[in-house]
């Protein structure tokens, strides 16, 4: 009985060495996004930010750690058309705010979702202080952003010249107001866009 | 002169129409240079200005004054809202209400451009009379190569978000980076091409429900 157990214990530790390993990569998620409350265009004022709801949307179906991004100092105003002029003004001058965020560690991240709303077709200007702070080289990012109207407006390509030793996956662009009242649609959409992704090898 | 004035103007429309691709800062050098442009192209037509409400077959002419007026206007708004909503030539000035600003610059650029070739139809009779004398016998193909492209044009016009932006239903100008720019230069000659015949179609019939 002894005999047979250890020939069994050689026999499988031989198989072992035989058979290649396999490791499972560190293939977890993060999505990290920016969002405004407040008075925003064509959905009045709102509790839960469009970029906050579709990044939540992201996490939850695939698994991934969530993280918001906030401005250090926010004195962002709260209606429409003084965030517009201070947002134009941050672009203008180029301007780098301090931000702070729940998970500084991003090591551990393959692939990291990055939202903003469309602020004067670009980034708001917080998400360059992260893009030209964080640690993200070499790693995948995958750019997604709330408008109404402008679409992705370049973001991918804007992302990867902020971010030159990231790779940068197929973004997607989502409707502000979508977010905030038609769920059923954005859910469809992130469906759509996942599918792609992971038939592109992007790993979540 | 007059002439290469008003080339320049046709010219920087188009590139104003590519903001997008061209970039802000050229956009608002560009924008900057057709304001400078329609001055002098008003001072060139001072007299006509003039006499706008005066002088023969004022009804016949109520087409290309409303529309020349309009135009002044509109180009005088684009000026203001460009300024406001400027980040580079005129960023220095820090003008609140950029929103508005930017809606309105967004809606007016495409009255400007609709509004900018009816005129330049108003005013072809000039330009056909040239055509007819050059391709006398050939002037069916002219017709023919006219016509397909205005069509074009129209077709341009009903698949764009155009009208959208002229009714201010979308505010947010949404581009396609990947259109080849020969694609999208060619796309709006065709659909100014469209708003000249529109043009040119007032032009007759106003002239002939004058003569009645």
């Amino acid at each position: 009985m002894q005999r047979r157990t250890f020939l069994c214990t050689l026999g499988v530790s031989c198989l072992s060495l035989c058979v290649p390993q396999i490791t499972f990569a560190a293939s977890k998620a993060l999505v990290v996004y920016f969002s405004k409350t407040g008075e925003q265009y064509g959905v009045g004022v709102i509790s839960k930010g469009n970029t906050a709801i579709v990044a939540e949307m992201i996490a939850k179906k695939t698994s991934a750690d969530l993280s918001e991004i906030t401005r250090v100092d926010d004195t962002y105003p709260k209606t429409y058309q003084a965030l517009c002029d201070v947002a134009k003004d941050e672009l203008t001058k180029k301007v780098r705010p301090k931000y702070s965020m729940s998970i500084t560690d991003l090591s551990g991240y393959q692939t990291i979702f990055i939202g903003a709303p469309v602020w004067w077709g670009d980034w708001p200007m917080v998400m360059y202080s992260f893009f030209e702070q964080a640690n993200l080289a070499g790693k995948m990012l995958i750019p997604f952003c709330t408008h109404e109207g402008s679409g992705l407006s370049e973001f991918d390509k804007k992302l990867a010249k902020a971010c030159p030793k990231s790779r940068v996956g197929q973004g997607l662009a989502i409707v502000g107001r979508d977010a905030q009242k038609h769920s059923a649609k954005v859910d469809t959409a992130l469906d759509g866009w996942l599918k792609k992704l992971a038939a592109q090898g992007v790993v979540f | 002169m007059r002439m290469i004035i008003q080339v320049m103007l046709v010219g920087s429309l188009l590139a104003l129409m590519a903001y997008a691709r061209l970039g802000e800062e050229v956009h608002e050098i560009l924008g900057t240079s057709m304001l400078l442009f329609m001055f002098v192209h008003l001072w060139h037509n001072k007299t006509c200005l003039a006499n706008i409400f005066h002088g023969k077959s004022p009804r016949a002419r109520i087409f290309h004054s409303i529309c020349a007026l309009l135009l002044i206007l509109i180009l005088c708004l684009q000026g203001i809202s460009g300024i406001v909503v400027s980040k580079h030539l005129f960023a220095f000035m820090q003008i609140p209400g950029s929103a508005f600003a930017r809606a309105i610059h967004l809606c007016l650029a495409y009255w400007c451009f609709v509004l900018i070739a009816i005129h330049m139809g108003l005013k072809a009779t000039r330009f056909i009379k040239l055509l007819t004398t050059y391709f006398r016998e050939r002037m069916y193909l002219v017709i023919l190569i006219y016509l397909s492209i205005a069509f074009y044009g129209f077709l341009v016009f009903t698949r764009s978000d155009i009208l959208d932006y002229m009714l201010l239903n979308k505010a947010f100008m949404s581009y396609n980076s990947d259109e080849p720019m020969i694609v999208f230069f060619l796309e709006h000659i065709a659909l100014g091409i469209f708003f000249i015949t529109f043009g040119m179609i007032i032009n007759k019939m106003s002239k002939y429900l004058s003569s009645k």
